[in-house]
């Protein structure tokens, strides 16, 4: 008995501990596994809304959703409780942009089975925040419906952070008959070269872009957990001239369509007089 | 007489010391190694060291006992073969990793045997480690074709 009194204090700091909260992705703490999947869940979500269409419409005006995902802080706690009853997560609209994650709920909403109770969730939350009364699920429910998102894990699904498996390459100045053909790069492979090369009756226009992709280990304090990708560019000339050359590191968790402008980096760029468009095409 | 009982268990425990060693070469040329020792009766990764070498440059970094998240090593004397594995953050931000499987190419050079091509058909190896002070914690070489020793019961 003596020694369990003379424990206690330990004891008390490892509890402590175990129940402090921590922060994910750029807001605050290193470390975070959870509040990392559930933003960067998040973040996919928005992407995915802002792409469904019905009848050439949108189905939904997501911009109020972005600035949820971008603004709110996600923490992470071993168990979340509201009400004396234990949750998945809550937030703290309107009070404040933050929500809480149950880190033992968690671990089996990333079970690749639990997909659209996953989605359903984050989505749940975030909706809050942005203001939109999502009581039993009503609108949540029926947006993962639409999306209509086949099983995955994100443990894998976010690694590499900034994934790109496709290229597209224009010509600046090209003569009739003059073309470049775009490229394609596997995700899954941490290191691979891809040439593209202009072909047909080019002269001066020709133009032979090589990009060496590499990859590396996100640091502790991004928040993010796994690989990154960067990728060297070089373009040559018609006498295999490096003009130019670049290294290029998509932005981390965050999409790469152009078109809809709504990344900060679109993976536009122009080089040696190529231009290069990065893209993550979803299957 | 426990005290005398653990003193002699831990006097006669096998893995007392060890040493880990891998080396890669980037495509320019530049030869990455990277050093782990392991201490005590445990086997525990005490600290670890990262160089760098070109022609006559050599610079490198240490990192601590504190900064090595996982480590892991075997060798198997069967078929002299070793498992390497190290997660490691210097200062606790900036990554030195290793992934090894292949042969335990102990008491030779590294270098060597990467110029003879023998570890080129190994796939799923990689060393990655921070380029050092002066570069910001993404700034990394990824070597894919690496060779590895480890010097178990030292």
């Amino acid at each position: 008995m003596r020694n369990l009194i003379r424990a206690l204090p330990a004891i008390g700091v490892l509890f402590f501990a175990a129940n402090v909260f921590a922060t994910g992705w750029d807001h605050g703490n290193a470390g975070d596994a959870v509040a990392s999947e559930f933003i960067l869940t998040g973040r996919d979500l928005v992407q995915r809304l802002e792409l469904l269409y019905e009848n050439n419409k949108p189905v939904f005006d997501a911009a109020d959703l972005r600035t949820a995902v971008m603004t709110t802080t996600v923490v992470s706690e071993d168990h979340v409780m509201l009400d004396g009853y234990e949750r998945d997560a809550v937030n703290f609209y309107p009070t404040q942009r933050l929500i809480k994650v149950s880190r033992s709920r968690w671990n089996d909403l990333r079970r690749s089975t639990q997909t659209a109770s996953r989605l359903r969730l984050v989505l749940h939350e975030y909706l809050w925040i942005s203001g939109v009364d999502d009581t039993n699920f009503v609108h949540s429910e029926h947006l993962i419906e639409l999306l209509n998102i086949g099983n995955y894990s994100p443990s894998i699904w976010w690694n590499p952070v900034n994934p790109v498996n496709y290229v597209n390459a224009t010509l600046g100045f090209a003569p009739e008959g003059c073309s470049i053909q775009p490229g394609k790069f596997d995700v899954k492979l941490s290191a691979e070269t891809v040439v593209l090369e202009s072909t047909g009756d080019c002269k001066e226009a020709y133009r032979k872009v090589q990009i060496v992709k590499t990859a590396g280990i996100t640091p502790a304090s991004s928040n993010a957990r796994g690989l990154f990708h960067k990728y060297d560019i070089t373009v040559f000339d018609n006498t295999q001239t490096a003009k130019s050359e670049m290294t290029f590191e998509p932005e981390w968790g965050a999409c790469l369509l152009p078109e809809n402008g709504a990344c900060q980096v679109s993976g536009k760029m122009t080089l040696g007089g190529v231009e290069l468009v990065f893209w993550f095409l979803r299957n | 007489m426990k005290y005398i009982l653990l003193f002699v268990g831990l006097s006669f425990s096998t893995h007392a010391f060890a040493v880990s060693e891998c080396t890669g070469r980037t495509p320019d040329g530049t030869w990455v190694t990277v050093h782990i020792n392991t201490t005590g009766a445990m086997g525990a990764p005490d600290q670890g060291e990262v160089s760098f070498e070109k022609e006559e440059t050599k610079f490198g970094y240490r990192f601590s006992r504190e900064d090595i998240t996982q480590f892991f090593e075997y060798d198997e004397p069967s078929n002299n073969t070793a498992m390497i594995g190290l997660a490691a953050y210097v200062a606790k931000e900036s990554p030195v990793a290793i992934k090894y499987n292949g042969p335990n190419f102990v008491d030779m050079d590294l270098k060597t045997v990467l110029d003879q091509n023998q570890t080129k058909d190994i796939k799923g190896n990689f060393l990655r480690v921070w380029k050092g002070p002066g570069h910001s914690s993404d700034d990394q070489v990824q070597i894919l074709t690496i060779a590895c020793s480890t010097w178990a019961n030292i």
